[in-house]
């Protein structure tokens, strides 16, 4: 399945395949791990669903909606 | 080695860059578990074997990649430092459990050409699962690489030593920071920094999550019971201000009545000493009784910080925060702002988004800073005279949160006429739930305190002495102290001003004190303290009855009561709208870099305050 990371249901693992977001928030992507290949997970979701939390390698992070839409991702390894 | 040789700590949010900082220096500091808040740089000074040098700790950042306030704050003390010829140094502090991640600002240093030596804090977390081989580390890297245990400060020395060494020559060479790297160059050095990581572990066990952050953060980021625990424990905190502050203001309020009364049996009549009891002694009496609970509402503030929740509890307000054009950093602002809006004011740097920082920055005069505590400590104490303590304290916890209701409501209000079509970004760390570090925390708390007590100190004997001559000249033989009071120049200025005041329930006491608290809030009570103990001196005679009892018992010039429930209530009003401390308006100023958004500010929410003052108390009385 591939998706935006945002439409990932929970505890389900996925590789990001893809960055679409305007470069600051690429480089911030890149800055807190998020890069191509990297495996990420959907933790949980907060508030309607207006939060993400993430896990990525062996950190925790948080990010909003819009966020976890700039990110593809692929269940397929 | 001169004496301004710079050793500049640099590195991530969260890495532990502000421990090391202590540790070096010995200056307890706020150590900060939630990414973003250190804004400002500090410095401390270290002494070795005959040096001497300047520590600087900077604000936390990923890299020199992504534009932020604190990366510039970053980038110009290096360059400055570089320019003045001051540089000796630069310590990049990265988190030995994330630094396959964290390892490319690294790279980016060495290819500006700057001397810098590695410290690797969370040591004593990474070596339980997989400790590195350091030589191998120094080797790949070409630098000294130390290990650091901040629980225990172990690898200090040795980090010392090795800047010692390393750091001998001056720098020649301006330094070039990259500011664009494309993303195959950074595919490269994160593949560079994994591999060097990889072969530097002598166990390759890979480090995961604890059990007990997986546990409780599935009931404290719970969607539901989430906001329970986040209620309760601010709860917890802002009633225990209260009630567990009570036993030492006792004691200091005890202690000062007692120094009143020693001073005074000298000679009532004697100016001087009068000055010294009436003036100087009441007026930080009636301030410094509430440094206990100053104290408490930080160390509360650090240990939420310290333990790693605070960072999920702006997690949790993020959804509902961004509903009214905030999002969940402005909480931390927020709750410094229950301390002090300047430090709060600061801390909203780290808000990337201007619209976002700016209605944060204008709602923060609502939130309950500690200056107010003093002035609601003793409405309640009046308006619950003699109730069991439970009872002011439940109010004051409604208090907090009205004040952080309204906060959030204007902030509402703003969002509908500053709307925006960007998208702002919320995207942190969660860091690892932490046994706070109890002496970092006390300290911290206190380095705080002091600072707050030394900030108001002199405003508040300033104020006293110009009070007490206001109500003491022109001198007048002959007359009741009542009398004197009434035609001194304070009592002829009240007058004066009295009618608008009368409004809401006060005379021209009340209005000197409300305007003296324009200079700090916490005025009004010293100058209450000097005006109506001055005016008692007939009436009871009493020098050493507490300040409720004197409100209690002090009359208008027509006999009735000064202070009535109604005129109580009609002044906590005025103190929750109020925007009263010219300090703060300062801080507005300089961090808005507009007169006209920190005039709008001033004058707009003192005159909510005044209306909603007059109408409280022409509905109750």
């Amino acid at each position: 399945m591939t998706c935006n990371l945002k439409d990932l249901p929970e505890r389900v693992q996925a590789r990001v395949i893809n960055l679409q977001a305007e470069p600051s928030l690429v480089q911030y992507f890149m800055d807190m791990g998020i890069r191509n290949n990297i495996i990420v997970r959907v933790i949980g979701k907060l508030f309607f669903s207006s939060n993400y939390i993430i896990e990525v390698g062996n950190e925790r992070l948080v990010l909003r909606k819009h966020e976890a839409q700039c990110l593809k991702v692929t269940t397929s390894f | 080695m001169s004496k301004s040789d710079y050793l500049i700590l640099v590195g991530p949010p969260n890495s532990g860059k502000t421990t090391l900082f202590n540790w070096i220096t010995g200056y307890r500091r706020q150590t900060v578990n939630y990414p973003g808040s250190t804004v400002d740089l500090s410095f401390g000074l270290v002494r070795k074997e005959g040096c001497s040098w300047k520590v600087v700790d900077t604000p936390g950042i990923y890299s020199f990649l992504s534009s932020s306030p604190e990366g510039e704050v970053t980038q110009k003390i290096l360059k400055d430092s570089i320019a003045n010829n001051e540089l000796k140094g630069i310590v990049l502090v990265l988190d030995a459990t994330r630094l396959k991640r964290q390892l490319p600002f690294f790279f980016q240093l060495k290819e500006a050409g700057l001397p810098v030596i590695l410290a690797l804090s969370m040591y004593d977390l990474q070596k339980k699962e997989s400790p590195f081989d350091f030589a191998l580390l120094s080797k790949e890297l070409n630098v000294p690489v130390c290990p650091i245990e901040g629980l225990l400060g172990g690898g200090v020395p040795e980090l010392l030593n090795s800047a010692q060494d390393q750091f001998t020559k001056s720098l020649k060479v301006s330094p070039v920071f990259s500011t664009v790297w494309s993303e195959k160059r950074q595919e490269n050095y994160l593949k560079q920094a994994k591999d060097i990581v990889n072969q530097a572990l002598i166990q390759k066990a890979e480090r995961k999550i604890g059990r007990k952050t997986h546990w409780l953060d599935s009931w404290l980021l719970h969607p539901v019971f989430g906001f329970g625990f986040l209620s309760l424990i601010l709860f917890v905190f802002f009633s225990g201000i209260f009630w567990l502050a009570q036993p030492l203001m006792d004691f200091i309020d005890n202690g000062f009545s007692y120094g009143v009364e020693s001073i005074l049996q000298y000679g009532q009549d004697n100016l001087i000493l009068d000055f010294l009891a009436n003036g100087v002694l009441t007026s930080f009496g009636a301030f410094l009784v509430f440094v206990p609970q100053v104290f408490i509402l930080f160390l509360g503030i650090y240990l939420l910080e310290d333990s790693g929740y605070l960072a999920r509890a702006v997690t949790l307000v993020d959804g509902p925060f961004s509903y009214i054009g905030l999002s969940g950093r402005s909480l931390f602002p927020f709750l410094s702002g229950f301390a002090c809006a300047i430090p709060a004011t600061l801390s909203a740097r780290s808000i990337s988004s201007k619209r976002e920082r700016w209605i944060t920055i204008f709602v923060l005069p609502f939130m309950t800073c500690s200056a107010r505590l003093p002035v609601y400590a003793l409405l309640l104490s009046f308006l619950f005279y003699g109730d069991s303590a439970w009872k002011p304290g439940l109010i004051m916890s409604f208090l907090y949160f009205l004040s952080l209701f309204l906060g959030i409501l204007a902030a509402g209000i703003l969002n509908v006429f500053l709307k925006s079509d960007k998208k702002s970004s919320f995207f942190m760390e969660l860091p690892l739930y932490r046994r706070p570090v109890l002496s970092n925390i006390l300290s911290s708390s206190w380095s705080r305190t002091r600072h707050f007590i030394w900030k108001a100190g002199p405003v508040i004997f300033t104020f006293a002495l110009v009070m007490w001559v206001a109500t003491h000249f022109p001198r007048y033989s002959d007359v009741s102290p009542e009398e004197q009071i009434q035609k001194s120049y304070a009592g002829q200025f009240g007058q004066v001003i009295e009618p608008v005041f009368e409004q809401m329930g006060g005379d021209w006491r009340v209005g000197v004190s409300l305007l003296s608290a324009f200079v700090a809030r916490e005025v009004f009570v010293s100058v209450l303290a000097v005006t109506l103990k001055n005016t008692q001196l007939e009436e009871d005679n009493s020098f050493h009855s507490s300040m409720v009892e004197t409100m209690k018992t002090t009359k208008k010039s027509d006999g009735e009561p000064l202070f009535s429930r109604a005129g109580i209530l009609a002044l906590l009003v005025f103190f929750v709208f109020s925007l009263q401390c010219l300090s703060t308006t300062g801080i507005v100023y300089k961090e808005t870099g507009s007169w006209k958004f920190a005039a709008v500010q001033l004058v707009s929410l003192n005159i909510l305050a005044y209306v909603g003052a007059v109408v409280i108390y022409h509905l109750l009385v």
